[in-house]
């Protein structure tokens, strides 16, 4: 199999759904597998149906064209659980459009990770509009108002979560960080997870707002993570490709539940991970894990942390582990990569660096 | 081998500062949980309350670290908090039990950062602490008299030098009388590169040196070496007192040594025991029982045994005065040496291990008179102490016999059963007679003829030679020329006498029954000869 | 041991379509290997009682390959599957309303969707639809499909709307068998549903192979206690795979693993070379290392574990975790599929959402399972006493409220012939 790169303007056919799917996995690799199954098929063949998606940068399009983010809000297990019945995401796109009175030329990724990758895909595959190769985030946080769209100043709202029991709350907040707060609840309701249209604004803004490209980054890591099936070789394309490297290779030697004390206003209770480092200098590495592993402790020194993607490797399986799969016993390398250079800036850190998790240290990449 | 150099006792500054083992024994962090501690005698400059992060990281060095609050989350936030401590070299990390885990244990043991978890609320501990740091010579003063408390409870000079040695741990603490070990750990008179001796004299009654308490102290510790010489100045007191109630009884003691003795005779498997198999026991097989320290006997290495008995061969057990006369003189020369009434006699032994350790002094003059120095089988000493003995051997018509040098309790055991043979030779010089088994030989043998019944027989074999007034002279001749092979010319020149005076003496004994020229009867004869002699010569 | 003529002896079995095997253990090692041609167990059975006459404690058979060949090659012989979801309601795509994998959807022949279910803590969504759970109960009725399977969002956690539309279905087809999801516990959907399908379609199929099994087994070995192999390489008693042959698939992969590492003398990673990739499969503490996944044969994803099958780099035995001896199964697979039988134990597996508010609930959460895990073990044949919890995981659920945990638990119990396996002292001797 040769790579294809994706450029600048492309388009996103059924053939590029596993690519995208690697991608976005390990773009958020805390998140199991279960959720996809569903949405990786209907997104497949939604593209077939429909044919492709046309995948175009923001500054590729015109500065007026009305934009939606779209995104998975909630958790993966319960969407796993509960399918989406196929038209919570354009459903949620029009309510967007009906509260602002403006039609949507665009849709885009909130954040291009998890199946968040594929939503907007699937939105932008049913409404008949290009899909914006920009984000949000590019990975995943934890709260909906983390994102470079944010930190530009636009607003979050309004916004409409739809659920698969096919109810849907509006919102508009006078503070991003609100919404998180008042919609929490509500998608617990919706059965744990909802169908998210937000930020709506314009394509010129999102120009300096969003992380351009990164859709189609996902597609291109997916590739490499498609061809290969060995770890080393994985690791050595992906630091190629990602920047990604390797903090260490150990055993998972013990697993901590609750932790630390958690607070309410990010989801999924911290716990921990500890690993002992099979050769190098036999460190005992400590992970600390949210939703995603948001630091890694190497003999109690913070060797990486949010918004550092952190990610375990299972090395008998040449494949990443995801966060419910662990277990005591098994071998896993420890990788970081580096997020977009703007969430290192003092607001980003602020807002989703270590002390956002409750960890007030500096970040090694600030040190 | 190089001299111990004796420190003069240093008056230190009461306020250096405190080790973290000196705070781990008293309150607050008595009672903490002590899960890593690779360095008791880190010193404490100040302590931190650290509440956040950012504290943490302009913490000192040697600071004795509290987490609290954001910085005792649990989970990451110890781990991180002992990197953070370890980089500033920290001598402690206090954690309230809730934020510890099992993988921060092994993350301290591999730092190698002393950690301890606290119950207690950690701000009011870190104020405790900061009280004690900044006041040292208060928390060493609590110190000092919570441990004169648990010394004034200790009724055996055992459980003194114990309570010393757990106080002052890791630094080894004995107690040494004369040049022995008689409690504590031996340890603290080895010399050791970056550590110094703390000597304090135990005087005895009369303000006469008895004994001498040391103990060894890591240099780097030197501020507390002080410290350290106070609380060995508090056990004086308890030691004299355990020391007295130890011989207030004398009579009573006597009889507990003796019965010890027998106990320590038993566990060697010696003969006279029949609680064990007559096989012998190897020299190391047996331990020394932890009572024979509380007597103040050491046993372990080489011992080399003293028999002391009467020049008259009294068969019977001696008179308690006498017994009471022995062991004072015995003590005024060896107090560190023990003296035992044992059957006829009293036992007595050198511990040559011991004294070869005391001796490393030189300040300690060494009689070089056949041991071209090193006095390595402890001959020397034992040569000083029979010469300074003899006097009172001789004014109570007393005789000596020193056994071979040989290792552990049985070792002690055989040394004791030649010094016992060595002295019954010794009576033939008659009172103040010192006898070493290794000069007696064969001789030995003779020793343990039982005279008085040969005697016995003589007079009623041989009436007439009984009976002859110069039975002696007859008797020394006959026995002279036996002992010179039948050659009259030696034994004349051995008696002093003319060769015809010689003949006209055997001639006479022959008359008499005592005939030597039957072969028949030449070892009866000679036998005879010789008790009877060593039995007439005695006064 | 103590009080035995001989020691124990056991009988691993594999029916494979074109050729079935057997072997004989005793002390470990192989003592009687033959194969015969075809699926049928009795010819086999025979042949094992006429040349190894003494004692034997159990036989296990694995039956997955069997089972494998009618879903892959020959689906038409499988019973015609009705399917129900009860979600919050129907999709409105039509690639959501189906199954997303072929090898599952045409098994179905009938779907329908009953209103209703819950969220992942047992939250109730929507009210069971009553009216529309007639109108399907009327429809499978009316036709032949007698094989019922039923999903319900939540039902892992509150599985009563399942059992209310089992129950209803029950009531208006008394002849239906019905497989409901909850029985096997797991996460998703899509794989809860392939799971319950490929159950409900093998009922009759499996019931084929288990009569014959059994009818062999008593003329032959009369007496000897009968185990089917699992995919997590464990065993159930035969009555049990009659009610749940799904747990059958992936046997013979998982029994490999385990007779490799039987052969190389303990743990290890065995290689098995498959085409068109070779592929590696770990073995630890005597137990192959399994988890709900997607099964190779059928490439869908089940919530019943099988073995974790890695594709092999092209040099495994130079690759990473050197501390794990690789051992290549070079001898036959289907003798090594026997001997992995015949060693295997009774095994079970729970794997469950769990919701706590400290660790201390943990600990009681965690106790909850293992004690249904071992009581799960004991339905499945394992001596009662004799089960031990061998591997326990809690694990945070990302993205969900704080406190979500997914605690998965396995339980194996003693093999046959054990010390502790109380069959084993009431064997008769075979005689003759």
């Amino acid at each position: 199999m040769t790579s294809r790169y994706v450029g600048a303007v492309s388009s996103v056919t059924a053939d590029d759904v596993p690519a995208l799917v690697e991608g976005a996995k390990f773009y958020s690799p805390a998140v199991g597998d279960a959720g996809w199954i569903s949405m990786v098929s209907w997104t497949t063949e939604l593209l077939r149906r429909n044919g492709p998606v046309v995948l175009v940068r923001p500054d590729a399009v015109a500065p007026q064209t009305r934009a939606v983010g779209l995104c998975a809000i909630g958790s993966g297990a319960a969407l796993a659980d509960l399918p989406p019945a196929g038209d919570e995401f354009a459903l949620a796109v029009r309510e967007v459009e009906h509260l602002t009175r403006r039609r949507a030329g665009v849709v885009y990724p909130l954040a291009a990770a998890t199946v968040s990758a594929l939503v907007p895909l699937v939105a932008a595959a049913q409404l008949e509009v290009p899909l914006l190769d920009a984000d949000g985030m590019g990975r995943t946080f934890a709260l909906i108002h983390h994102t470079s769209m944010h930190l530009a100043g636009l607003p979050i709202g309004p916004l409409v979560a739809r659920g698969a029991t096919g109810e849907s709350i509006a919102l508009s907040v006078h503070a991003a960080a609100r919404a998180d707060t008042l919609l929490r609840g509500g998608v617990d309701s919706l059965g744990g997870w909802a169908a998210l249209a937000a930020y709506p604004c314009t394509a010129g803004q999102l120009r300096t707002a969003a992380l351009p490209g990164t859709v189609s980054r996902l597609i291109n890591v997916g590739r490499l993570l498609l061809e290969s099936g060995d770890t080393e070789v994985l690791i050595g394309r992906l630091a190629a490709v990602a920047g990604c490297r390797r903090i260490g290779r150990g055993r998972i030697v013990e697993l901590e539940h609750l932790s630390r004390p958690s607070d309410v206003t990010i989801p999924a209770h911290p716990s921990s991970v500890v690993i002992d480092e099979v050769g190098g200098h036999g460190r005992l590495m400590r992970l600390e894990l949210r939703s995603e592993i948001v630091a890694v402790f190497a003999d109690g020194a913070l060797a990486a942390a949010a918004p550092d993607l952190i990610c375990l490797i299972d090395v008998l399986r040449g494949e990443l582990a995801t966060l419910d799969s662990l277990e005591p016993g098994a071998l896993v390398d420890v990788l970081v990569m580096p997020a977009d250079a703007v969430w290192y800036s003092a607001e980003g850190l602020a807002m989703v660096g270590p002390a956002s998790h409750g960890i007030p240290l500096d970040h090694p990449r600030r040190r | 081998m190089t001299g111990t150099v004796r420190h003069p006792p240093q008056r230190r500054s009461a306020t250096a500062p405190l080790e973290l083992a000196e705070l781990l024994r008293v309150e607050p962090l008595a009672s903490a949980d002590a899960v890593h501690v690779p360095d008791p005698g880190r010193l404490v400059h100040q302590v931190v309350l650290a509440e956040t992060f950012e504290r943490l990281g302009r913490t000192g060095p040697h600071a004795l670290v509290v987490l609290h609050a954001e910085a005792a989350t649990g989970g990451w936030s110890l781990a991180a908090g002992l990197h953070a401590t370890w980089e500033r070299n920290a001598a402690a990390v206090v954690v309230p039990r809730p934020a510890m885990s099992a993988s921060s244990v092994i993350l301290a043991q591999r730092l190698g950062i002393a950690l301890l978890v606290i119950d207690a609320d950690p701000v009011d501990t870190s104020l405790a602490l900061a009280g004690q740091v900044s006041a040292p010579q208060a928390a060493r003063a609590l110190r000092v008299a919570l441990c004169a408390e648990r010394l004034a409870d200790q009724t055996s000079i055992r459980g003194v030098l114990g309570v010393l040695n757990a106080e002052l741990a890791p630094a080894p603490v004995a107690l040494i009388v004369g040049r022995s070990v008689t409690a504590g750990r031996a340890a603290a008179l080895q010399e050791r590169p970056e550590h110094r001796q703390v000597r304090i004299e135990v005087n005895g009654a009369g303000g006469r040196p008895w004994a001498e308490l040391v103990a060894r102290v890591p240099g780097t510790t030197a501020a507390a070496a002080g410290h350290v010489e106070s609380l060995l100045g508090l056990a004086r007191l308890p030691l004299l007192a355990a020391w007295a109630q130890a011989r207030l009884q004398t009579s009573t003691q006597a009889v507990q040594e003796r019965a010890a003795f027998q106990l320590l005779r038993r566990l060697a498997g010696d003969p006279d025991s029949d609680a064990l198999p007559r096989s012998r026991v190897e020299p190391h097989d047996v331990a020394a029982p932890s009572w024979a320290s509380d007597l103040g006997w050491r046993v372990e290495g080489t011992n080399r045994a003293v028999w002391i008995g009467s020049a008259h061969g009294a068969e019977t057990e001696p008179a308690p005065e006498l017994t009471e006369l022995v062991r004072s003189a015995w003590q005024r020369e060896r107090p560190d040496w023990p003296i035992i009434a044992d059957a006829d006699g009293w036992v007595s032994w050198q511990n040559i291990s011991a004294d070869a350790l005391g001796s490393d002094d030189p300040g300690d003059d060494i009689d070089d008179d056949d041991t071209g120095g090193a006095d390595t089988d402890g001959a020397t000493a034992m040569r000083r102490v029979i010469s300074a003995v003899g006097k009172v051997a001789r004014r109570h018509g007393l005789v000596l016999g020193i056994g071979g040098a040989h290792a552990g309790i049985p070792g002690l055991m055989r040394s004791v059963e030649q010094a016992r043979l060595a002295a019954h030779v010794a009576r033939d010089g008659g009172p103040g007679t010192v006898q070493w088994f290794d000069g007696v030989g064969a001789r030995a043998t003779l020793a343990w003829l039982p005279r008085g019944q040969i005697a016995a027989v003589a007079e009623l074999s041989l009436p007439d030679l009984v009976a002859a007034r110069d039975r002696v002279s007859l008797v020394d001749t006959v026995l002279t020329v036996l002992d010179c092979g039948g050659s009259l010319s030696q034994a004349s020149t051995r008696l002093g006498v003319h060769r015809n005076t010689v003949l006209a003496r055997v001639a006479r004994a022959k008359e008499l029954g005592l005939v030597v020229d039957d072969p028949n009867r030449r070892l009866a004869m000679h036998v005879l000869c010789y008790a009877l002699a060593t039995l007439w010569k005695a006064p | 041991m103590p009080g035995r003529a001989a020691p124990t002896a056991l009988v691993g079995v594999s029916l494979g379509p074109a050729r079935s095997h057997a072997v004989v253990i005793q002390n470990r090692s192989v003592i009687r290997s033959l194969s015969v041609t075809g699926p049928d167990p009795a010819e086999l059975f025979a042949r094992i009682a006429s040349e190894f006459r003494r004692p034997v404690a159990g036989v296990v058979v694995d039956i997955g390959r069997l089972l494998l060949e009618r879903i892959l090659r020959q689906p038409a012989e499988l019973s015609a599957v009705a399917m129900i979801r009860v979600v919050p309601r129907a999709a409105s795509d039509p690639a959501l309303g189906r199954h997303p994998d072929d090898v599952i959807e045409r098994l179905i022949t009938q779907r329908f969707t009953v209103p209703g279910g819950h969220d992942l803590f047992g939250h109730e969504l929507r009210r069971l639809d009553r009216e529309a759970l007639n109108a399907v109960c009327r429809e499978i009725a009316a036709h032949p499909a007698r094989c019922v399977a039923v999903v319900a969002a939540g039902a892992g956690t509150q599985p009563r709307h399942e059992r209310e539309v089992a129950d209803a279905v029950q009531a208006a087809v008394p002849a239906a068998r019905i497989s409901a999801a909850h029985e096997f516990g797991g996460q998703g959907m899509a794989a809860r549903e392939a799971t319950v399908v490929l159950n409900a379609a093998l009922a009759a199929a499996a019931q084929d192979v288990l009569d014959g099994c059994e009818r062999a087994a008593q003329r032959a070995l009369p007496g000897v206690p009968l185990h089917i192999a699992r995919g997590d390489g464990g065993w159930n008693s035969s009555s049990r795979l009659r009610v749940l042959p799904v747990l059958g698939l992936g046997a013979t992969d998982a029994l490999q693993l385990r007779g490799a590492a039987e052969v190389a003398g303990g743990d290890c990673r065995v290689l098995l070379r498959r085409t068109p990739h070779p592929v590696v499969g770990d073995v630890r503490r005597g137990l192959v290392a399994v988890r709900p996944q997607v099964l190779r044969d059928l490439d869908t994803a089940l919530v019943v574990p099988t073995a974790t099958l890695a594709r092999a780099g092209p040099e495994p035995g130079s690759g990473p975790a050197g501390d794990v001896p690789l051992v290549v199964a070079d001898g036959d697979p289907d003798e090594l599929a026997c001997i992995g039988a015949a060693v295997s134990r009774p095994t079970a597996w729970l794997d469950e959402i769990a919701f706590i508010e400290s660790t201390a609930r943990l600990d009681g959460v965690r106790r909850d399972a293992e004690a249904r895990a071992t009581a799960i073990a004991t339905a499945n044949g394992a001596a009662p006493g004799t089960a031990d919890i061998v591997e326990v995981s809690t694990v945070a659920v990302p993205y969900s409220p704080s406190g979500t945990v997914r605690i998965r638990v396995r339980v194996a119990g003693a093999p046959d012939g054990a010390p502790g396996s109380s069959r084993a002292a009431e064997l008769p001797a075979v005689t003759g």
